[in-house]
């Protein structure tokens, strides 16, 4: 009968073909949209009303207002960000030091938190809180003055490491505060002022020997088995000074000297190469001494100050993102950390380095074309030998 | 419908280009220590062996690091003489500033590495790239170097 559904829907209508148009899309009977009224509408009242304009600008206006209401209300729900209980005790810094971290990092690590208007806004507000309270937790500025000034310079070193791996500040809070970066320039200043290799500073007081306590300051070690398993359940790892090495570390910031190991599941994985993903089971002791000098710029390892472990068991230590962290200190072996979760400790500073598994340490290259290469071979000694870019590694001896 | 199916494959595509970023291969440089590498060439298979101790020289920015066979380390950790036929490996890289650790120096370039085979009478050295075999100098050295004192 009709050639089309338009010819249908307008075919009784004098009205202009757009508004007509309009109704025949809300599916209204040609009638009733012609006429629409409560009575004639299909839908009654509440057909009519979902129709009409204003009613919808009315109600649109009305939840508009009950939203304006609720966020209202929010504001009133705000964590206090007042001064914590903590001794007010300012980092001992210089000026130029103090201007940086007061302009970089207060704003969330000290008891004189900076917000801008938008983080004074709930929820936007609520984050702002928590991290401001988090931050504190990890590093206050305003009461750090009150540790000893090894543990002071640790603070900072950890601050300079976090900002160097563009771990600090936090991204989300770059998102909100653009320009709140820290400076290339700021971070040499920071640098320069630490100077870890300054020479006048060997040997001196260490923030590992601090940590250490009174035990590791004593004879020559002869440590024992520790009495326990570190506090979150990571087992004392004997044998680990069997293990093959991972790297060495000079520590100017803590005036230590370090071996790396690994056991074998480490060791195949990076003959494998493996990384960053670190297999299940494999484990790294890093074996802390004293650095000794002996006033002519030579280094040797002194005193035994501690071994730390990393262990992986994705399910065991899944709250730690897989890692089983321990630390046993000075000569008893003394298990370090509070309560089961002490590795928040451990975690919070390895979190920079996430993409590489939370493992701080790049290993000695070894692998297959190495292994072979280690045996003893004619081209070693031949003349040919002398020829540049031999062996698959000689490509990569260049400085980095 | 048009505009569903191009808004659909957009999304695709952002989750595409997400899950390929999350395991975009990383360099190898920033998993291992590259430079640090040990060429081939070596007479022993330093790496594989115990470590004794390790040792750093500011003046020369070194670090150096004493390896042994099995027999060396036993004797070293015992605190007796080197049995002869006991070998030792020091490799002496040049220090680099640890790219993870502000204040921390690891193993750059490698500048030599020295075996001492005790009771022969000689040793040998091993600098440059590839390796130029050389009378070792540090004998008397290496043998005085104390093990760390390990549990």
């Amino acid at each position: 009968m009709f050639a089309s559904v338009e010819g249908f829907l307008f075919a009784h209508w004098d009205t202009p073909w757009p508004d007509s148009r309009r109704q025949a899309w809300r599916h209204l009977p040609v009638e009733a949209a012609a006429h629409p009224g409560p009575d004639t509408h299909p839908g009654g009242w509440r057909g009519m009303m979902k129709a009409d304009p204003m009613v919808r600008a009315r109600r649109g206006l009305g939840a508009l207002a009950l939203v304006l209401a609720a966020a209202l209300a929010l504001q009133a729900i705000r964590p206090s960000l007042g001064s914590p209980a903590g001794a007010q005790v300012e980092v001992a810094v210089p000026p130029q030091v103090r201007e940086i971290l007061v302009r970089r990092c207060y704003a969330c690590h000290s008891d004189q938190p900076r917000l801008v208007w938008w983080d004074q806004v709930a929820p936007v507000y609520w984050v702002a809180a928590s991290d401001v309270q988090r931050a504190r937790r990890v590093l206050n500025f305003s009461e750090l003055g009150g540790q000893s000034l090894a543990r002071q310079r640790a603070a900072l070193y950890e601050s300079v490491d976090q900002i160097q791996l563009g771990a600090m500040p936090l991204r989300l809070y770059l998102l909100g505060h653009p320009h709140s970066g820290v400076m290339a320039q700021e971070l040499a200043t920071l640098k320069a002022y630490l100077a870890p290799f300054r020479p006048a500073d060997l040997p001196g007081d260490t923030s590992e020997s601090a940590a250490a306590g009174p035990e590791a300051l004593t004879s020559p070690p002869a440590p024992q088995q520790p009495v326990g398993p570190s506090p979150n359940g990571t087992p004392f790892l004997p044998g680990f000074a069997n293990w093959k090495v991972i790297t060495t570390v000079d520590r100017g910031d803590d005036h230590t000297l370090r071996i790396i190991t690994g056991n074998d599941i480490a060791i195949r994985a990076i003959q494998a190469r493996q990384l960053p993903s670190w297999p299940e089971g494999a484990a790294f002791a890093s074996i802390a001494w004293q650095a000794v000098d002996d006033g002519h710029g030579h280094l040797r390892p002194g005193k035994f100050l501690q071994v730390e472990f990393m262990e992986k068991h994705r399910i065991q230590f899944a709250g730690a993102e897989g890692w089983g962290f321990a630390r046993f200190v000075g000569n008893r072996l003394r298990p370090y950390g509070n309560g089961p979760h002490f590795d928040n400790e451990c975690l919070g500073c390895h979190a920079p380095v996430k993409k590489n598994d939370f493992v701080f340490s790049l290993p000695l290259p070894r692998g297959p074309e190495a292994k072979g290469a280690e045996s003893k071979g004619p081209e070693a000694k031949g003349p040919e030998a002398t020829s540049p870019g031999t062996g698959p590694r000689g490509a990569e001896g260049a400085e980095r | 419908m048009r505009l569903r199916r191009t808004s659909t494959a957009a999304a695709a595509a952002l989750l595409l280009a997400f899950l390929c970023g999350c395991r975009q291969k990383m360099a190898e440089g920033d998993l291992y220590d590259l430079p640090a590498a040990l060429r081939s060439g070596l007479p022993y298979p330093v790496l594989q062996w115990k470590i004794i101790t390790t040792e750093v020289d500011r003046n020369t920015c070194t670090m150096a690091t004493l390896f042994g066979d099995d027999a060396a380390v036993e004797a070293a950790r015992a605190g007796i003489a080197y049995p002869a036929g006991a070998v030792l490996g020091l490799v002496t890289w040049r220090e680099s500033e640890d790219p993870h650790w502000f204040g921390a120096r690891i193993p750059g370039r490698p500048v030599s590495v020295e075996f001492v085979i005790v009771g022969r009478g000689v040793d040998e050295t091993f600098t440059g790239t590839p390796w130029r075999e050389a009378p070792g100098s540090m004998a008397e050295q290496i043998r005085q170097m104390r093990p760390t004192p390990v549990p």
